[in-house]
């Protein structure tokens, strides 16, 4: 990687007025956030994080750490929590057991809802709602499962998914923006 | 052996069409019965749980309970993101009611319920504990003794730790053994545990390739004549992304990448022809070569 490809941000103060001293429990509240505040900060997470090494704008620890300090709004708008892999290699390696994959998820879980989730996962969920395929399909896939002996791609149960969506709520998050427009 | 339902999921019937070829004709030759599924959704894997935790289980044990439906106790499915999303799915709600009744409100939508009994297990865990490494030495024909090889079990297959059970993930894999017992060498390169990147790739092309990088160059320094992975992600990530790296940084690494189930089908002696091999973007001729 050639030097300055990824900066390192310039930090500003802190300041406590712009902190919700509730954010932590907010989040342990959360099945997949539940070990949150066991956290001491050691950064084995950020050590072992296949992502951190390459870039100086994801470290799982200073995610963590800026949750449990009540920094909400960084958190959940800042984007950095986009970029874990879901590896869950610092998950192992935590000497505390905080499941901190777990944890970034139950923040995504947040920033989705409070409307600040990367356009292309937003555009994959809207495809799985409407084809009940994750993954964009085309006709020369069957055309190549064909050649190889394959059956077609099977028919997915599309009306289901979308009463599911609809009964959990996730569709009117997933649609919102548009509907603003 | 059980039968087990089969959950192909929708990285592997769409992109990576040579490994349910492969899947499904060494399964036969293994005596594994697979039965078909129908009627499903998306297993509404990590990208999905990153959006919504309710979401991801619904959809989840929506599919699991088509399994019980069909009167199985077990779900096999080949793809590592599926095997996350729904073996975490199974754990959460085979021993949480309260949780399992939460998510019956939701699937009480469409007519189902979810009884929190099945099982859901990977492919490769099918290979190693229901086949057996016995089983699988004696159906060689065609040893491949001469390749060395670079596992890539994706992360999914031994993380997250809480949901397969294991105390730690970085340590020796059953996976060696399975590619020992095609003949074939497992190599013990660096960094072969560590993850490839491949669920960035919506996210942050730069990333992703940074990592896949890294990968490629631990391989290449290990030695290995090509990649064998269980996980269609890597598989894509070795394969097609191994081209994108090469155009991005202006290096060749020219590494065949292979699933297990076509490095099993090597070894039983299909062609790789009929192991739909020729789809693959990074040639496989100087692999085929060297097996003789
Ligand atoms: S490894 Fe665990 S305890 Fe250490 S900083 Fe990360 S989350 Fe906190
Ligand atoms: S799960 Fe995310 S934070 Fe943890 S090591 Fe992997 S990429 Fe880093």
């Amino acid at each position: 990687m050639s030097e300055g490809e990824y900066k390192v941000p310039i930090k500003e103060p802190i300041k406590t007025k712009d902190l919700d001293p509730d954010f932590k429990y907010e989040i342990a509240d959360t099945y997949l956030g539940r070990h949150i505040t066991a956290c001491f900060k050691c950064g084995a997470c950020t050590g072992g994080c296949p992502v951190g090494i390459l870039t100086e704008i994801y470290k799982p620890r200073q995610i963590i750490g800026e949750a449990l300090l009540g920094m909400r709004e960084k958190v959940l708008t800042g984007g950095e929590l986009w970029l874990c892999a879901t590896c869950y290699t610092c998950e192992d390696r935590c000497p505390q057991k905080v499941n901190i994959t777990d944890v970034i998820i139950a923040l995504r879980n947040m920033a989705f809802r409070e409307g600040h989730t990367p356009e292309a996962l937003i555009e994959q969920a809207r495809n799985m709602v409407e084809t009940g395929w994750i993954q964009k399909t085309t006709a020369s896939m069957d055309k190549r499962r064909e050649e190889l002996g394959l059956s077609r791609l099977p028919k997915m149960a599309v009306e289901d998914m979308q009463k599911i969506v609809k009964a959990t709520g996730f569709i009117k998050y997933l649609y919102k923006k548009e509907d603003k427009k | 052996m059980t039968d087990f339902a089969l959950f192909p999921g929708c990285l592997i019937p769409t992109r990576v069409p040579s490994y349910e070829v492969s899947l499904r004709k060494t399964a036969e030759r293994l005596g594994v019965n697979f039965v078909e599924m129908e009627n499903l959704t998306c297993c509404a894997p990590v990208g999905v749980l990153s959006l919504d935790y309710l979401t991801s289980l619904s959809l989840g044990a929506r599919n699991l309970a088509i399994v019980e439906e069909m009167g199985l106790d077990t779900m096999c499915t080949p793809c590592n993101g599926c095997f996350e999303g729904l073996d975490r799915t199974a754990t959460i709600l085979n021993k949480d009611p309260e949780t399992l009744e939460k998510v019956n409100e939701i699937l009480a939508e469409v007519g189902k319920e979810y009884n929190g009994t099945i099982t859901v297990r990977h492919l490769a865990e099918i290979y190693y504990d229901d086949v057996g490494i016995d089983k699988i030495k004696e159906m060689m024909v065609k040893p491949l003794d001469a390749l060395t090889v670079g596992i890539r079990p994706g992360c999914h297959l031994f993380r997250p730790i809480e949901v397969i059970g294991i105390d730690y993930s970085e340590r020796y894999f059953f996976l060696d053994d399975l590619i020992a017992a095609t003949g074939a060498e497992s190599v013990y390169y660096k960094h072969r545990l560590r993850c490839c990147g491949g669920l960035l790739r919506n996210v942050s092309g730069d990333i992703v390739e940074g990592i896949l990088r890294k990968r490629l160059i631990e391989l290449k320094e290990g030695n290995v004549d090509c990649v064998v992975t269980v996980c269609p992600l890597c598989f894509l990530q070795f394969d097609l992304g191994q081209k994108l790296v090469e155009r991005k940084f202006k290096e060749k690494y020219d590494l065949p990448t292979l699933t297990y189930s076509e490095l099993l089908g090597l070894g039983m002696g299909l062609s790789a022809e009929e192991l739909g091999l020729q789809t693959h973007r990074i040639k496989v001729d100087k692999l085929l070569a060297k097996i003789g």
